[in-house]
């Protein structure tokens, strides 16, 4: 793709200059709101971090929509569960942003138990001259008070205020791993592995339930699900995906219980294929919808699938995103890396996709030219506006310089998580503690 | 037999990852296990259907060498196998007299069951054993959808004729090397471990071992769900094992005294890691529940714990309970 970079690094760690990494800055979730001026990352300490873009100026050409710390929050807090004497984790799975109605913001962050919906709005003017309060707020000494005034705005330091507004707890049995707001804006499900519950934004006390995968004897448990999302534009529509790499699209008018589903998107498995660790590899990390609707983007651990809607036998496209792993896959399962999540993002056109892999690489593909590059989220390549060079695997045979053997790739360094402007060229992607965001500018809306 | 080596080792890692599921942050996660006990399972029917493989041709030569003659054999553990009639003393229990029946059958069965699975060992099981418990073909086949994981005692089921020597080869082996056949082992009262004891008290690795080699020694109980076939629903190959059935015969419990956990599930198996605690294969009514509740059990090594797993591989009634 080439493109023309400028590139922002935000360290969360306290170490930034070691490579020593605090867990609970581990970033794990990163999501742009609806217009993308506004950024939100979710770590594993359960602190979510909201960037502004910069608003541009032409008399500060050089700072033109870069990314700054808007404000940060303690989202979820470490709990436990003295039923079951299990800890809850405090890490925040997901956030999703709710369409802008006024002129505060509001997002969901969730951790595997309990959704949040927080209102983040700015403060820039106070009242000034209270007649009974003085400036600080102490009463005033009435005898003092001779002459009535009306409290006027004043211009303050602008101060953003988060705010939790509604908490949703104690729907789901087991861990949530998707939360998806509907078209209707008020609505929003919540996924965990076997079931998934519809909220209204407005009400905590109740929601309900509209899939259960879960068997009456859990001994015949063979699939669960994995991500969920509602259609962008239908809002009666969901997808659901599971560990056995299917696709299910339920149809929320047909039944109130969508168990039974209006599609099921299949690819029949090849069965000459690797044996041990197939049904882990074909297991869906992520599922998105296009944002046209019409088409539908599955992650597995080894390649992107890219499925019409209308057209359940088969995915239109696949892209091998790191298909060098193959022969891997057994250390891959000893250290773990097998069961990492993977997540997959579309640009505003629906015309490239992007993921993630290892090695702190990510990789992007134009649907169209049928293009693809791999790229790199490092420090130590990359400089501020300097161009990212595009990376490349040997997979094979003589290595090229500049090219990594499979063999040198850093498992430890991966990039599960990333996001995508929604009108713009702008990636931010999320390399452990690390938040990356990069620009286009050759492309993007300038001047 | 890289296959199996590759199995059995893929086992083990599978086990220890349950188990320390147990401790980890955040609770036990469903998915991941689901996956691991996916390919746990995969694993073991390669191991199974290897054992079996060689475990056939091994009896094939032996009854070849009946009349006397010993042919030559490469597998060297073939001349620790005992002919079929005999009775290492380890195999006292339960399983003695059922082998003697089945020995002659064996071969016979084994023959005409080839065409099956070719040199399967699955199919000298379940045909030997149709004497015996004639529904142990049948509930194979039929129950091929029980999705819940019945780890068919292939140990059980295996002639008991197998040599002691040979098994115990087996068994020795499994930990940590690639389970050669050759290896031949000492194993006759079932009681050394060999090995096997990597700091575990008893299951564990030992049990894909026991799967395979054990079989012929090892099974102290068989009851008719035994006699299911998990051999005969032995993948044919490799690959379809993970594709194939999703309920792995469950693996009949053990006579072991060895029970690692009192629980209430009236299965459980165990891996037996040791002579000593070989035959102890009990089913657990769920796998993860054992891991979940067992409280009792917090002293013993995770191994135990993978063990127990493997015998219930595909119970989730527990796990999910602990949910």
């Amino acid at each position: 793709m080439g493109e023309d970079i400028d590139t922002r690094k935000i360290n969360n760690s306290f170490l930034r200059d070691q490579n020593y990494v605090t867990e609970a800055d581990i970033i794990s979730t990163v999501e742009f709101n609806h217009t993308g001026e506004l950024l939100a990352t979710g770590d594993k300490g359960g602190r979510v971090v909201i960037f502004q873009r910069e608003q541009e100026t032409k008399s500060q050409p050089h700072h033109q929509g870069e990314y700054n710390v808007y404000s940060t929050f303690q989202s979820h807090e470490p709990e436990f569960d003295y039923l079951k004497s299990l800890e809850i984790e405090e890490k925040i799975n997901k956030i999703r942003w709710l369409p802008q109605q006024n002129a505060a913001h509001f997002l969901l962050s969730t951790n595997d138990k309990t959704i949040k919906l927080w209102k983040v709005s700015e403060r820039d003017k106070r009242p000034e001259g209270y007649n009974l309060k003085d400036e600080e707020g102490r009463m005033k000494d009435l005898s003092t008070v001779t002459v009535l005034q009306v409290p006027v705005l004043k211009p303050m330091d602008l101060m953003v205020e988060v705010t939790p507004r509604k908490i949703f707890a104690n729907a789901h049995t087991y861990h949530i791993n998707s939360i998806s707001v509907n078209s209707d804006c008020e609505t929003y499900m919540s996924a965990d592995d076997l079931r998934i519950n519809l909220w209204h934004l407005g009400i905590t006390d109740r929601s309900f339930n509209i899939v259960d995968i879960k068997p009456v004897d859990m001994e015949e448990l063979t699939e669960v699900i994995t991500a969920a999302e509602f259609h962008p534009h239908h809002c009666n529509l969901l997808v659901y995906s599971s560990s056995k790499g299917t696709l299910r699209l339920c149809d929320m008018r047909a039944a109130a219980l969508c168990d039974k589903h209006s599609k099921l998107f299949e690819e029949p498995e090849d069965p000459s294929n690797r044996f041990f660790f197939s049904e882990i590899t074909s297991s869906v990390s992520d599922v998105k919808f296009s944002h046209s609707g019409r088409y539908m983007m599955t992650r597995d651990y080894l390649t992107v699938k890219v499925w019409d809607l209308n057209m359940e036998t088969k995915p239109i496209e696949t892209y091998q995103i790191h298909d060098y792993l193959q022969s891997k896959l057994c250390s891959l399962y000893e250290n773990d890396c097998i069961f990492d999540k993977f997540e997959c993002a579309w640009n505003g056109s629906d015309s490239v996709i992007m993921t993630g892999a290892y090695n702190n690489f990510f990789r992007m593909f134009d649907r169209n030219t049928k293009r693809d590059v791999t790229l790199e989220a490092s420090r130590e390549n990359s400089k501020p506006r300097a161009v990212l060079k595009p990376r490349k695997v040997c997979t094979g045979g003589k290595r090229r310089k500049d090219e990594i053997s499979v063999d040198s790739l850093d498992f430890n360094k991966k990039i599960l998580h990333m996001a995508w402007h929604p009108t713009e060229n702008i990636i931010a992607v999320a390399a452990t503690n690390n938040l990356y965001i990069f620009q286009d500018k050759v492309n993007s809306e300038m001047h | 037999m890289e296959f199996k080596v590759e199995a059995h080792r893929i086992m083990t890692i599978s086990l220890g990852k349950i188990y320390s599921s147990r401790v980890q942050r955040g609770g036990i996660k469903l998915h991941k296990n689901l996956l691991v006990s996916l390919v746990l399972r995969s694993a073991r029917q390669v191991y199974l259907s290897e054992q079996e493989e060689l475990y056939l041709q091994q009896q094939q030569q032996l009854l070849l060498a009946q009349p006397g003659e010993q042919s030559p054999e490469t597998w060297s553990d073939r001349t620790e196998c005992e002919p079929p009639t005999e009775q290492s003393p380890s195999w006292a229990e339960m399983e003695s007299n059922i082998s003697k029946e089945q020995a002659p059958s064996w071969t016979e069965m084994g023959r005409t069951d080839s065409k099956e699975q070719p040199a399967s060992w699955t199919e000298v099981e379940s045909s030997g054993y149709k004497e015996q418990a004639p529904s142990w073909t049948e509930m194979a086949r039929t129950d091929s959808k029980e999705p819940a994981s019945s780890w068919t005692e292939m140990e059980s089921n295996n002639p008991e004729q197998q040599a002691a020597s040979w098994t115990e080869g087996q068994r020795t082996d499994c930990q940590e090397q690639p389970l050669s056949r050759v290896h031949s082992e000492e194993r006759t009262d079932r009681q050394s471990p060999k090995g096997l004891e990597e700091g575990r008290t008893t299951r564990e690795p030992r049990a894909p071992c026991r799967a395979v080699a054990g079989c012929p020694g090892r099974l102290v109980r068989r009851t008719a769900r035994e006699q299911e076939t998990a051999c005969t629903r032995k993948r044919r190959s490799p690959e379809q094992g993970a594709a194939a059935e999703p309920a792995s015969p469950l693996k009949r419990a053990r006579t072991e005294p060895v029970v690692l956990q009192a629980n209430s599930q009236s299965e459980e198996e165990q891996m037996e890691t040791s002579s000593n605690v070989s035959s102890l294969i009990n089913i657990f009514g769920s796998s993860f529940s054992g891991l979940l509740t067992k409280e009792e059990s917090e002293g013993e090594s995770g191994q135990i714990c993978c063990d127990q797993v493997l015998g219930s591989m595909g119970s989730w009634s527990r796990a999910i309970v602990a949910f």
